[in-house]
């Protein structure tokens, strides 16, 4: 992420914005990961 | 699934630590070690499973090359013992199939046979149980190989780009898992399209099989994504198990863009075996993805599920070669048209299949008929 | 851990004596040698020649395939002030009739088959010895039941350990001599320079009738108390098992050739970890021009360095080094001199200015007595003290040497030095060729290659086998030419001297012309047109190591259609477990010249 990035908005920018996104999507997974697990059958239909 | 359980996750950490903190001689056993700890816990059955074939390999690689009836036959009985144990697995329920016994087989089948062919770098023991014993891909693949492992154990040096890969892959694979498939499809989606039912049946039916489809895909290539990671962290770069599978334009392609370690696996050692026994490149196709099907679970819905994709690869191999001459022979089709109606094919044809496998045969005609017919 | 010099022929014995009799001075193919068994044959040998009337000032020719029972005798021939003439042991009639004659022996020690090669008016004025060419057990029914010998007490330094024979194995042979003193100077620069010692484990599979394998060999593993592995003939299809046997046997440094070194780096990564080890040091590489691309490559792929050396049979084996120490170091140099001094001259001896190209001239310790019975030819490169090497090379302002060219007559290929006049003289017996002039050609593998123009005047060009059948009748196959172009004259000046340029010219373009069948080469370039047909690329993306991983069109169908190709090109079936075994360019490669029937495999 931070490597595709950095050379298109600059270094800081990029190690800001990849630190967003990954503790954006830890705190989502974590978040997630207490749920029990959805289970969709096809009969559910 | 275990891999989504906390007690996994402390494990690999833990060992991901421990590793790195090792003296250089000392890593391999303690790779080794933590693995075979985790599965004594958690699954003590399958602990004693994989410790047997392990000496039984490394027995059978040790003997004089010469003699190969000796790797041969261990190769034959890993085989026959973890056929033995799927069919079990296949039948009455409540029996579940060891801790990544379908895993592990096929790496000591993968050992033996490329010791049998002189092709692998001069090694201890101890870095041959690392190779068996290793945590991050132990229970759902990838299928690594040992030459590269081997490399990697020997080069490997702790730095910044290593774990930041490392932490970035885990981070994703579970976010595929509990996000995506998890959240967004299976929570929110899903829902919506049952909700849709009623006045929708085609519709309905059409976006379940894709969102399934979805579903299947992503919670796999996240378990793998974790697994790879986890293995970056430890220092090590497996093979890769999906490359962008629903953009294949052809079958032969779908089958080089999923499950890679798998699929290269039976490349390798069956469909070679196969056709240097018989000669016929599209039986051995058939027979390969017949294995593969099987691989998953010895039952007659994955026999028809391996037929029909050994079929089609057939045929795309059949098309192929009638058009040898053309430049762009690996789309197997003419130009932009060609390849987007090739899309079209494989992507609808792999997730009818998908239907196959997920479902009872009763359910699976019942989805077919749907979609054939247009609703109820 | 490196150990005192030995000083001479006695205190080699002696060190020798006291070592640990059960530690293995050689690990053969067949066998190995322990320093015991040495001692003891050695002094059974000495009984032999002392009973046979063999002494100091004496020549015997030594010639066998046999790696233990070469070393075994020359050490003893050593130990007894005997010189020993050590002849390639895949030498023809012709040749052994000419170099027996220059070198005036007084015995023969040699394999049984070679024996039946000599003339037999040679063979009734020598006494002769017989040996097997596998293992020592000829050796021993020749010294069973031999009381051990008391050798001279003392071995006159001045005297000739050694004579090999450089150019003119057919006639005006040269023959190097070198002394006991230079000897075991070279030995003693080569345990500090190397750091040898008695755990010191050599890898060396040069052939023991030149110098790299005989004395960066045989002899310094003896002086260091250190073992000496043989494992195996080099060949090109085994170079994997090379790898795998410096990892196995814990070799602890590797002397090749840069062809090997070449080679190895074909080899793919699997194999780059092989030296990565705790006991590994490091590499030495000599007999030929290092390139520095490869030098470097090697480097960076194996982990380990390379310590590139400079010398020739006229001065034991090395003069300069390019390492291990930091000092001595420079990539793409041939390093400093040690124990030795060098300097650059112009054609009348003069020292150049620096940083000029001139003439390499070698003075000291380890240089040779001079060329046995060969006066003018010694005079010719020894003046005033210094030997004169043929080479042309430059200095830097730090003191490094480079060699940046060659004014003598001699191509070296795979390390080894093959003499024109002498491929020339053979050629020019064979039934239709009117002359021959043999030049080398870079190649990226071989370092060179011998390449001979041939006229044939009015005649057609005899067909390649059967002068290449010919020529093996008269001369070893190291020296057979690799390419063969056929002219009706060859390119003449005024006086009527071949002119090497316009030769060389000549033959460029017809290279360039037409795709040239070589003896080894036509097949690999058919191996890669079959593959780049079966993976849809070209085959300059191809190489010996190109995988199902590492090449695109590589699918599963392709690998059998590549295979089953190969056996359309090549007319043969594959087995099971050869298709097995086929994961890589190389490996298909190696299926078809086993099955082809190339000749290919012959020394480096």
């Amino acid at each position: 992420m931070y490597g595709w990035l950095s050379p298109r908005i600059g270094h800081r920018a990029a190690v800001a914005v990849t630190a967003l996104w990954y503790g954006l999507l830890l705190v989502l997974v974590m978040l997630l990961a207490t749920e029990p697990p959805a289970d969709f059958r096809y009969d559910d239909l | 699934m275990e891999i989504l359980e906390l007690s996994w996750l402390a494990w690999v950490v833990t060992s991901v630590v421990t590793c790195w903190l090792l003296p250089g001689r000392w890593r391999p056993w303690g790779i080794a070690a933590f693995a075979l700890a985790f599965l004594a816990v958690t699954d003590p059955p399958s602990a004693l499973i994989l410790a047997t074939m392990a000496a039984i390999t490394w027995w059978a690689g040790a003997r004089d090359d010469r003699r190969h009836p000796g790797i041969a036959a261990a190769v034959v009985l890993l085989l026959g013992v973890l056929a033995v144990f799927k069919a079990a697995a296949s039948q009455a329920g409540g029996f579940a199939m060891p801790l990544g016994m379908s895993y592990y087989t096929f790496r000591c089948v993968h050992y033996a046979l490329e010791r049998f062919k002189k092709n692998l770098p001069p090694h201890t023991a101890a870095e041959f149980l690392a190779y068996l014993f290793f945590l991050p891909t132990l229970i759902a693949g990838p299928i690594h190989r040992f030459p590269e492992f081997h490399r990697d154990l020997r080069r490997t040096r702790l730095d910044g780009g290593l774990l930041s890969e490392g932490f970035e892959r885990v981070l994703y694979g579970y976010a595929k898992i509990l996000v995506v498939s998890g959240w967004m499809i299976q929570s929110q989606l899903q829902p919506w399209i049952a909700g849709l039912a009623p006045s929708q049946p085609w519709l309905s039916t059409y976006l379940y099989m894709l969102s399934a489809g979805f579903t299947g895909y992503l919670t796999f290539a996240g378990y793998s994504d974790v697994a790879i990671g986890f293995a970056r962290l430890t220092g090590f770069r497996v093979i890769e198990n999906f490359n962008n599978p629903f953009a294949s334009r052809n079958i032969i392609e779908f089958w080089r863009r999923w499950h890679i370690s798998l699929t290269s696996w039976v490349r390798d050692y069956l469909y070679t075996t196969v056709f240097s026994l018989t000669r016929k490149p599209y039986f051995a196709a058939l027979a390969a993805m017949l294995v593969i099907g099987l691989w998953h679970e010895i039952s007659s819905r994955y026999v028809i599920w391996g037929l029909a994709h050994g079929l089609a690869v057939a045929c795309c191999q059949w098309y192929q070669r009638r058009n040898a001459a053309r430049a762009d022979a690996t789309t197997g089709g003419r130009g932009m048209l060609g390849a987007v109606a090739g899309w079209f094919v494989t992507f609808h044809f792999v997730m009818l299949s998908f239907m196959l496998v997920m479902h009872d045969f009763d359910r699976t005609m019942d989805i077919y008929r749907t979609l054939l017919t247009g609703g109820r | 851990m490196t150990t005192e010099p030995i000083p001479g022929a006695v205190a080699l014995a002696e060190a020798m004596a006291r070592t640990d009799k059960k530690r293995v001075l050689i690990q053969g193919e067949h066998g190995a040698l322990t320093y015991g068994g040495a001692v003891d044959r050695a002094a059974r040998l000495a009984g032999l020649f002392q009973r046979r009337g063999l002494g100091p000032g004496m020549r015997v020719v030594l010639a066998t395939r046999d790696d233990l029972s070469h070393a075994t005798v020359f050490l003893a021939l050593l130990r007894c002030g005997i010189t020993t003439v050590v002849l390639n042991p895949e030498s023809r009639a012709t040749e052994l009739a000419t170099l027996i004659d220059a070198a005036d022996p007084s015995a023969l020690v040699m394999d049984e088959r070679l024996i039946a090669r000599v003339l037999p008016e040679q063979r009734q004025r020598f006494a002769v010895f017989a040996l097997g060419d596998a293992g020592l057990a000829a050796l021993d029914a020749l010294i069973a039941g031999e009381a051990p010998g008391a050798p001279p007490k003392v071995v006159d330094p001045e005297s000739t350990a050694y004579i090999l024979f450089t150019s003119g194995t057919t006639s005006r042979p040269k023959g190097v001599e070198i002394s006991h003193r230079a000897l075991y100077a070279q030995m003693a620069t080569f345990v500090r320079q190397y750091g040898f010692g008695p755990r010191t484990r050599l890898m060396n599979l040069l052939p023991l009738h030149h110098t790299d394998g005989l004395t960066q060999g045989v002899v310094v593993a003896a002086c260091a108390g250190a073992t000496l592995l043989r494992p195996m003939r080099i060949r090109v299809e085994r170079i994997r098992e090379i790898v795998d046997a410096c990892h196995e046997l814990r070799a602890t440094h590797l002397v090749a050739v840069p062809s090997l070194l070449a080679l190895m780096m074909n080899l793919g990564d699997r194999y780059q970890d092989a030296l990565r080890t705790d006991w590994f040091r490091f590499v030495i590489s000599t007999a030929a021009y290092l390139d520095p691309g490869l030098w470097q490559r090697f480097e960076d792929g194996f982990g380990v360095q390379v310590v590139n050396v400079y010398g020739l049979t006229e001065t034991v084996c090395e003069t300069t080094y390019c390492g291990p120490d930091a000092a001595t170091r420079r990539i793409g140099t041939i390093g400093k001199p040690v124990d030795a001094e060098l300097r650059i001259v112009d054609e009348r001896g003069l020292p150049v200015a620096p940083g000029t190209e001139g003439e390499l001239a070698v003075r000291g310790p380890h240089v040779m007595t001079g060329y046995f019975r060969a006066p003018e030819e010694t005079a010719k490169v020894l003046r005033d003290g210094w030997f004169h090497t043929g080479d042309l090379a430059t200095v830097d302002a730090d003191g490094f040497y480079r060699i940046v060219g060659r004014k003598k007559d001699v191509i070296i290929t795979g390390g080894i030095n093959v003499y024109p006049e002498d491929v020339n003289d053979v050629l020019r017996t064979v039934p239709g060729i009117v002359d021959a002039a043999t030049i080398g050609f870079p190649d990226d593998r071989w370092g060179e290659i011998v390449v001979s123009g041939l006229a044939v005047g009015a005649g057609t060009p005899p067909p390649e086998q059967d002068i290449a059948a010919h020529f093996l009748q008269h001369a070893s196959p190291e020296k057979l030419p690799r390419e063969f172009h056929f002219f009706a004259d060859l390119p003449r000046g005024p006086a009527g001297k071949v002119v090497k340029a316009e030769l060389t010219r000549q033959i460029v373009e017809r290279r360039s012309a037409a795709r040239h069948e070589t003896h080894a080469g036509g097949v690999r370039e058919r191996v890669l047109q079959v593959a780049a047909q079966a993976f849809k690329c070209r085959t300059d993306t191809l190489s010996d190591a190109s995988t199902a991983r590492s090449v695109d069109g590589w699918t599963s169908l392709a690998h059998v259609e590549f295979l089953m190709a190969l056996e359309l090109e090549f007319s043969f079936t594959m087995q099971p477990e050869d298709i097995l075994r086929i994961d890589s360019i190389g490996d298909a490669l190696a299926l078809v010249e086993r099955g082809a029937g190339a000749h290919g495999g012959d020394a480096l």
